[in-house]
């Protein structure tokens, strides 16, 4: 795990002239990223894909999560393989099938034209942000979903019980006991779609094309076109950084919330 | 005493008699009228009707699986009954949801929060009444938690509290929102036996101090004779019996209320003469007995089933004056420590187990010794099935 990190470490500290590596040691490759808008841009469009992506998950996995672990007794193994299934299937079949539902000439607007819902296709359906999104969510989810229904399993279906008892309506129940109780898995599954999302190159280009263009191509573009390994190094310790940052403040704001804080416990 | 005189402490408490026949002495808190539950195509509870009264305090005593948690979730709301109506004071509350019933619960394992410290877990309920400002909500929690002896504890985290502690907190969080009815689902169930005593005599002092309706789950049955004021028997999702803690003990109904509630001796017979309320029953091998009969079940035809309580054998010359007495054999004693239980076979080679307090005359009979054995009639009762 370390070598390889390490070996691009020193890479992008080293510099390119004339189609060859030059062995000095420079911060130049990252002064130049800091410069440069596009490179920047190109990150933070990667984070936002990450961050919307993460957000749309997670508001379908909490209902999903927990219907599952209140509502579903013997049948749960089932419904845990229905959800698991995408994941069995490679990845360039679900992109595929996606085109074929989401293109100009695909399956959605056929069936919308056919119904007279539109006259024209939707262009924005296919190789568009909302692509990528949709696909990226469906592709994803399993995760967020498996990590909070965990988490919910776990929950003492008493605790409900004592909530309404002591007399707390649904939406208080949710909020005060169901969501602060399944915190750690939220927490979990945000890191484990967030991380790969934002560092996504295959699934965003296959949806996005040219929209779907984040840093991972211009990374992917210094290591096979450009031959530049060490501006493609800086440019993936650019990406890993601000991942890092932004999982770094979302813990922090996570571990601020009074009802995690509380659950974390500090003694008196 | 003939049943229709038989004093009952209640109307209504009775599911096997017309409930409206007498009108409750006091103001009934809680009143379910032929209530039942079922899961599938199983009845758990069949048609219960009792009442709680103002102050009072009521144990649902039964074995598990009797079905005395499910009628206990049934009034909180977090089981939907089946059949029936459940009024809290005049208020119909069957259709309201669990939030809507002023009736709280001390859970089985205190289900608290773990998640909030002990003030936010006291807190709660106050909260989600939206009634209060925070000055007033802190006001009383503090008065909840010294009324369960936890002054101090506000902000600490319930994980690292004991079994005891976690069983106060519940009850402060229970009656700090000042319901109309308290009810407890074995509270005592998970602490250990000394600790149980204790607690329980604490719960006997909070419910004279607050004068709340208490009712009380539990399957022990010195529980739910030492604490309440009226005990109802439940069996397989039926009422068996209802009553004071005395009567369920002395004058068990059924065979079941008889061995349940301080392991009664039940013999058998059938019916050779009778007198009143007084019967005179064959028990086999040239043996008779005088008992009491206050319901008239007994027959010549059919055996029928009596009790007689361990308690209310005599022995030696003090059961020579007894109205039932005879000559026996002493098969076998243990000492139980506060008391001695002497095995004793009759001549035609019937068991009866009989207790005595430890250190008095009657406890110190060898085995193998042959004495006399007697028990009032009044002490023998016919079971009405």
């Amino acid at each position: 795990m370390l070598g390889p990190l390490t070996i691009m470490v020193v890479y992008s500290l080293w510099r390119v002239e004339n189609f060859s590596v030059v062995q000095n040691v420079s911060f130049d490759n990252y002064a130049y990223l800091i410069g440069s808008p596009i490179y920047i841009w190109l990150t933070a469009k990667a984070l936002l894909y990450g961050a919307i992506v993460t957000i749309v998950t997670l508001i379908i996995s909490v209902p999903v999560a927990y219907f599952m672990a209140r509502h579903i007794g013997p049948r749960k193994g089932l419904v845990v393989t229905a959800i698991l299934l995408p994941l069995y299937t490679s990845e360039l079949i679900r992109y595929f099938a996606w085109r074929t539902i989401l293109g100009t000439e695909g399956m959605l607007n056929g069936a919308l034209l056919r119904l007279s819902v539109i006259s024209e296709p939707i262009e924005m359906l296919s190789f568009s942000p909302v692509a990528v999104i949709i696909s990226l969510v469906h592709v994803y989810l399993p995760f967020m979903i498996l990590a909070i229904w965990v988490a919910l399993e776990a929950l003492d279906p008493a605790l409900l019980d004592a909530a309404m008892d002591l007399g707390a309506r649904p939406i208080r129940m949710f909020g005060k006991i169901v969501l602060p109780l399944a915190m750690p898995g939220i927490i979990a599954g945000v890191l484990f779609v967030f991380i790969p999302v934002t560092g996504e190159f295959f699934g965003v280009n296959m949806m996005g094309g040219t929209t779907g263009f984040t840093i991972t191509n211009a990374i992917n573009d210094q290591f096979t076109s450009a031959f530049n390994w060490p501006l493609g190094s800086a440019l993936s310790y650019m990406l890993l950084l601000s991942i890092g940052v932004v999982v770094a403040v979302f813990l922090v704001i996570v571990s601020r919330l009074r009802m995690v804080r509380n659950y974390v416990g500090r003694e008196v | 005493m003939h049943a229709s005189t038989r004093p009952r402490t209640f109307a209504g408490v009775d599911a096997l008699e017309d409930k409206y026949a007498e009108p409750a002495p006091i103001e009934p808190i809680l009143r379910l009228s032929r209530v039942g539950k079922d899961f599938g195509s199983t009845r758990v509870v069949h048609d219960v009707s009792f009442v709680v009264g103002r102050g009072e305090f009521v144990s649902l005593l039964g074995p598990s699986g009797s079905g005395k948690t499910t009628i206990l979730r049934m009034i909180a709301g977090l089981e939907p009954a089946s059949r029936g109506e459940t009024y809290l004071k005049s208020e119909r509350i069957d259709d309201k949801p669990p939030y809507e019933r002023h009736v709280t619960t001390v859970f089985q394992d205190y289900a608290l929060f773990p998640h909030m410290n002990v003030f936010e877990n006291v807190a709660f309920g106050l909260r989600c009444q939206r009634l209060f400002s925070e000055a007033e909500i802190t006001k009383r929690v503090h008065n909840a938690l010294s009324l369960v002896r936890l002054n101090g504890y506000e902000q600490r985290t319930v994980r690292n509290l004991s079994g005891g502690e976690r069983q106060r907190v519940a009850v402060a969080r229970a009656v700090v929102t000042e319901p109309t009815l308290l009810l407890l689902d074995e509270p005592l169930g998970a602490l250990d036996l000394k600790l149980r005593r204790e607690t329980g005599k604490e719960l006997r002092e909070l419910h004279r101090r607050l004068g709340l309706a208490f009712l009380y789950v539990t399957h022990d049955q010195e529980e739910a004779l030492s604490m309440s004021d009226r005990v109802i028997l439940v069996h397989r999702g039926r009422i068996e019996q209802a009553g004071a803690p005395a009567e369920l003990f002395w004058r068990p109904r059924t065979k079941f209320v008889a061995e349940f509630i301080g392991e009664a001796n039940v013999l058998s017979g059938t019916l050779v003469g009778a007198e009143g309320s007084r019967v005179q029953l064959d028990l086999g091998g040239g043996v008779t007995c005088l008992a009491e009969d206050p319901e008239g079940v007994s027959t010549a035809a059919k055996t029928v089933d009596f009790a007689i309580r361990g308690e209310r054998i005599m022995l030696g010359s003090e059961a020579a004056s007894c109205t039932n007495h005879y000559l026996a054999n002493i098969a076998e004693v243990r000492f139980y420590g506060s008391l001695v239980e002497l095995t004793i076979v009759l001549a035609n080679s019937l068991r009866l187990r009989a207790r005595f307090t430890a250190g008095g005359p009657q406890a110190g009979l060898p085995p193998g010794a042959t004495t006399e054995v007697g028990w009032d009639a009044s002490s023998a009762v016919v079971l009405t099935e």
